[in-house]
C-alpha cells in the first residue's frame, strides 16, 4: 500500500517540522483566526448561499416550462435576512440568486441580480428586524425590500442593459408576486428553523 | 517517552446543560497506542473527541475542570488551529467535512493555511493519499468517490499536517462492513509505519475488538472501565450496561468463563478462542471416568 | 441529479486552456463593447463571433438549449415590445390611438434583443470551459479575499448536494399529490415551508459541522497561507488579453472620437 519512498519522505518531513514547530508557535496560537471570518460564518454563509442558489434553481425548473421565470428564490433571502440579519441576507441572497443566474445560463444577469436580492435582502433584515421582529415590521421589511428589488431590475433593465420599458415593465408583475409569496414563505421559514432548530445561531 | 494526553479528574459542562458531559474524567495513553473509546450516544464520546483537539473549550464554549493535557500541552491554553498540527480529527460524516473541488485541494487545505511552502505541500499530498491508497485520485471531485474513499480522504486531509495523533469520531459510521475492514487496515498501518496514536470513538465493539490495544469504556460521561480489550468486554453485563453491544466473541468468552469458572482465560480473537476451547475439551476429556 | 450537473464541459481546447482571469476580462470587455454598439449589423457580427468560439469550445448542444431557453424567451419579449414605448423616427407603421409604431422602432427593438443575446453568451465562453474551482480561484487571485472565497466554493460545492434533495422532497411530494400550484397563497406558503424547512434545518446541521471541520484543518492558522496551485500568465493568455483589448478598444474609439455608426 505505501512505497518506501513515500516512508522516507515522511520521515524527513517529521525532521524538519520539529524544527520550524517551535519557531512558528506565536502566530499560530493567537485565538483570532489571524483575522479571518469566523469559521461559523463561513461555513454558514457558505450553506446559506448554495441553498438559495438551490431553491432558485429548482423552482425555476419547476415552473419554467408552464408559467415563465418564476421561481422561489426570494423566500429564502427572506429567510436568510429575518433569521440571520440583514448582513446574511445581503450576502447569501444576493450571491445565492446570482449564482443560481450563472448556473441556469443568465450570467449577464447576475450583477444586476446580486445588486436587486442583495439590497432586497439587506433593506429587509434592517427593516424586519425592527420593533423586535415583530409582525408589521416583517411586513414593512418584505415590502421594502421587495419594492429595492422590482426598481432595481426595472433600472438596471431599462438603463444598464437597454432593454427598452416593454420588457422591463413586463418582468415587474411576475417579481411582485414572487416577493408577496416569497416574503409570506421566508417569514414562515424563519420562525420554523428558530422553533425546531433552536441552535441554530438564528435570531 | 510523552504522553499521548493525559486527562485528571477532567470534567466539561456545556452552559445551559444540567449534567456534565465528562465527569471526573481521569485517563490517558502513551504515543503509539490504539485507543477505542466506547459509549452509547450520550456516554460523551464527541466531547472526548472534541476536547483533545481543543475544539471544546476554545470553539464549542464549556467549562473545563480538572487537567486535560495532549502532547503535554494543555488544551485550553493552545489554540484549536495549533492542536491541528497535533491532532489530526475525522468526524462522523465525510460529507460534512468534505469541502473543497478537487481531492488535492481537500488534502493540502490544511498545510496551505499552516504557510507551508509549496513543494513541501505537493510531498505531503502525494504521501497522504499514498497512505490512505488514493493515489492518482489528485483531480477527482470529492463528492463523486465512493463512501470508503472518502473516508479515507478525510483520514488523509488530517495526515497532511502530518498529526501524532489520529482521532476518528465513529469513523465506521457510513461504511458498509467492506469499508470497515478496509478502515481499520488503514488504521493499523498507520500505528505500525509511523507509530500515530488513534483514538477511535465507537458505537460497538464488533470489529474493533481485535485491533485496539485498550478500550475506554464510557457512561454518562464517566469512564466506568479502562484495560486490555480481553478485559473490558469479556465483562458484559458492565459492557451491556453502558449501551454498548459486546463482540459475540467476548459473549462467547463470558458465557464459558461463567460454565467453567477459573477454567478459561478471556478471549477475543478467534485463534485464542480455538485455544481455549480445546483446552477446556482437553481438560473435559481427561477428566472423565 | 441530471439537472444540476455543471454548465462546464471538460474539453482540451484553447479556451479550457487560458488562464480564468483572462476569460473574465474578455467576458467584461465584449459585455461592455456589446452594450456601447447600437448598430444591429455590427451586433449580429459580435454575436456570430461568440458562437464561433463556442463552437470552437465544443460546448455541448443540450447544455446550451439549456442555458439558451430562458434567454430566447428574454429576447423575444424585448423584440416584440420594444417597438410599443419607442414611437421615435419615421416612416410610422402603424398608429393606434396612443401606441405609434415605427420602422426605425423595430429596427432598434431587434439590436436590442440581438444586445441581450450577446451578453449572455459571451458568459458561456467563460462557464463552459472553466471549472468552478479555476473560477473561484481566478477570483480569489484577482484580490478576492480568501475567506469569502472559501465561503464561494462551499456554496458551489453544496449546490448540486441540496438541489438534488429540494428535487427528491418536491417530486415525493408531488407523488404524493401535493399541488404546489394549487391552492391560494398562503395555502401554498405552507406546503412550501413543509418542504423547505427541513432541507434547511438539515444544511444548517451541515454548516456547523462544516465549521468544526474547518477549525480541525486549521482554518485561519496564518494570515499568509500559501496556495498548492498557482495561477500562471502564459505567452497564450497575453495574446488573448491583447486581442481582446483591441477588440473592445478599435470600436470604441472609432464610435466616440470619429462618430462612426457602431
Amino acid at each position: 500500500m505505501l512505497s518506501r519512498a513515500a516512508s522516507l519522505r515522511w520521515s524527513r518531513t517529521m525532521a524538519s517540522g520539529t524544527e520550524n514547530e517551535e519557531a512558528l508557535d506565536d502566530e499560530l496560537d493567537q485565538p483570532d483566526g489571524a483575522g479571518f471570518v469566523p469559521p461559523i460564518i463561513v461555513a454558514r454563509y457558505g450553506v446559506l448561499t448554495a441553498l438559495t442558489a438551490a431553491v432558485t434553481f429548482a423552482t425555476f425548473i419547476y415552473f419554467a416550462p408552464t408559467k415563465g421565470y418564476f421561481n422561489m428564490g426570494d423566500s429564502m433571502v427572506f429567510f436568510c435576512a429575518f433569521a440571520f440579519g440583514w448582513r446574511a441576507g445581503a450576502i447569501c441572497g444576493g450571491v445565492g440568486s446570482a449564482v443560481a443566474d450563472v448556473l441556469l445560463g443568465a450570467g449577464f444577469f447576475a450583477p444586476y441580480t446580486f445588486l436587486a436580492k442583495g439590497s432586497e435582502g439587506l433593506v429587509a433584515g434592517v427593516i424586519g428586524r425592527l420593533n423586535g421582529g415583530s409582525k408589521l415590521a416583517k411586513v414593512l421589511g418584505v415590502s421594502a425590500g421587495g419594492t429595492c428589488m422590482v426598481v432595481t431590475y426595472l433600472l438596471c433593465e431599462v438603463f444598464l442593459l437597454n432593454v427598452g420599458w416593454g420588457a422591463a415593465l413586463a418582468e415587474a408583475p411576475g417579481n411582485v408576486i414572487q416577493v408577496i409569496v416569497g416574503g409570506t414563505v421566508g417569514t414562515l421559514l424563519a420562525w420554523y428553523v428558530k422553533r425546531v432548530y433552536p441552535s441554530s445561531g438564528a435570531l | 517517552m510523552m504522553r499521548a494526553f493525559e486527562l485528571t479528574k477532567t470534567k466539561v459542562r456545556y452552559p445551559g446543560s444540567d449534567f456534565p458531559a465528562l465527569d471526573d474524567v481521569s485517563v490517558g495513553a502513551d504515543e503509539g497506542e490504539i485507543v477505542l473509546l466506547l459509549g452509547s450516544n450520550n456516554a460523551g464520546k464527541s466531547t472526548f473527541c472534541r476536547l483533545l483537539n481543543g475544539l471544546v473549550p476554545n470553539s464549542i464554549p464549556a467549562q473545563v475542570g480538572g487537567k486535560a493535557e495532549v502532547l503535554g500541552r494543555d488544551v485550553r491554553r493552545t489554540s484549536v488551529a495549533r492542536l491541528a498540527t497535533l491532532v489530526g480529527m475525522v468526524f462522523q460524516e465525510p460529507d460534512n467535512q468534505l469541502f473543497c473541488m478537487s481531492v488535492e485541494e481537500e488534502v493540502a487545505f490544511g498545510p496551505e493555511n499552516l504557510a507551508i511552502p509549496r513543494a513541501e505541500i505537493i510531498a505531503r499530498v502525494e504521501w497522504a493519499l499514498e497512505a490512505v491508497g488514493l493515489s492518482g485520485y489528485n483531480a477527482r471531485s470529492p463528492s463523486n468517490l465512493s463512501g470508503g474513499e472518502k473516508q479515507r480522504l478525510v483520514i488523509a486531509a488530517a495526515l497532511s499536517m502530518r498529526p501524532r495523533l489520529l482521532v476518528l469520531d465513529e469513523p465506521a459510521y457510513a461504511l458498509d462492513p467492506a469499508g470497515r475492514l478496509d478502515l481499520y487496515a488503514l488504521l493499523r498501518l498507520l500505528r505500525e509505519r509511523y507509530g500515530m496514536t488513534i483514538i477511535i470513538a465507537e458505537r460497538d465493539a464488533e470489529e474493533m475488538a481485535e485491533l485496539c490495544d485498550r478500550v475506554i469504556l464510557l457512561r454518562n460521561g464517566r469512564v466506568v472501565a479502562d484495560g486490555p480489550p480481553s478485559e473490558v468486554l469479556s465483562d458484559i453485563d458492565e459492557v451491556v450496561a453502558a449501551g454498548v453491544s459486546p463482540p459475540q466473541i467476548a459473549h462467547l468468552s463470558s458465557l464459558l468463563a461463567d460454565r467453567f469458572p477459573g477454567k478459561t482465560r478471556p478471549f477475543l480473537t478467534t485463534d485464542d478462542a480455538e485455544k481455549e476451547i480445546a483446552d477446556l475439551v482437553r481438560t473435559a476429556g481427561s477428566g472423565a471416568p | 441529479m441530471t439537472r444540476f450537473k455543471d454548465l462546464y464541459t471538460e474539453a482540451d481546447t484553447f479556451l479550457h486552456r487560458l488562464d480564468p482571469r483572462v476569460k473574465m476580462a474578455s467576458v467584461l470587455l465584449l459585455s461592455l463593447l456589446a452594450l456601447i454598439m447600437s448598430a444591429l449589423a455590427y451586433l449580429l457580427v459580435l454575436l456570430t463571433f461568440i458562437f464561433v468560439l463556442l463552437l470552437l469550445a465544443r460546448s455541448s448542444y443540450r447544455k446550451t438549449a439549456f442555458a439558451m431557453k430562458f434567454v430566447l424567451r428574454f429576447m423575444a419579449l424585448i423584440a416584440i415590445l420594444w417597438p410599443l414605448f419607442d414611437p421615435s423616427g419615421t416612416p410610422v407603421l402603424i398608429r393606434l390611438g396612443p401606441v405609434v409604431i415605427t420602422e426605425p422602432g423595430i429596427w432598434r427593438g431587434l439590436a436590442s434583443a440581438v444586445r441581450v443575446g450577446c451578453l449572455a453568451t459571451v458568459w458561456y465562453i467563460l462557464i463552459f470551459t472553466t471549472s468552478q474551482r479555476d473560477l473561484v480561484r481566478g477570483l480569489v487571485k484577482l484580490g478576492l479575499r480568501f475567506d469569502f472565497g472559501l465561503a464561494l466554493a462551499i456554496a458551489l460545492r453544496y449546490f448540486p448536494t441540496f438541489g438534488t434533495v429540494m428535487e427528491s422532497i418536491i417530486d415525493a411530494q408531488r407523488s404524493r399529490g401535493m399541488e404546489f400550484e394549487k391552492g391560494n397563497m398562503f395555502v401554498r406558503a405552507r406546503k412550501y415551508v413543509a418542504v423547505l424547512g427541513p432541507a434547511i434545518v438539515s444544511a444548517l446541521k451541515t454548516a456547523d459541522m462544516l465549521a468544526l471541520a474547518l477549525q480541525s484543518r486549521a482554518y485561519g492558522a496564518r494570515r499568509n497561507r500559501t496556495y498548492l496551485r498557482e495561477l500562471k500568465m502564459r505567452p497564450s493568455d497575453y495574446v488573448a488579453l491583447v486581442t481582446v483589448l483591441a477588440m473592445f478598444i478599435v470600436p470604441t474609439v472609432a464610435k466616440y472620437a470619429f462618430s462612426v455608426p457602431i
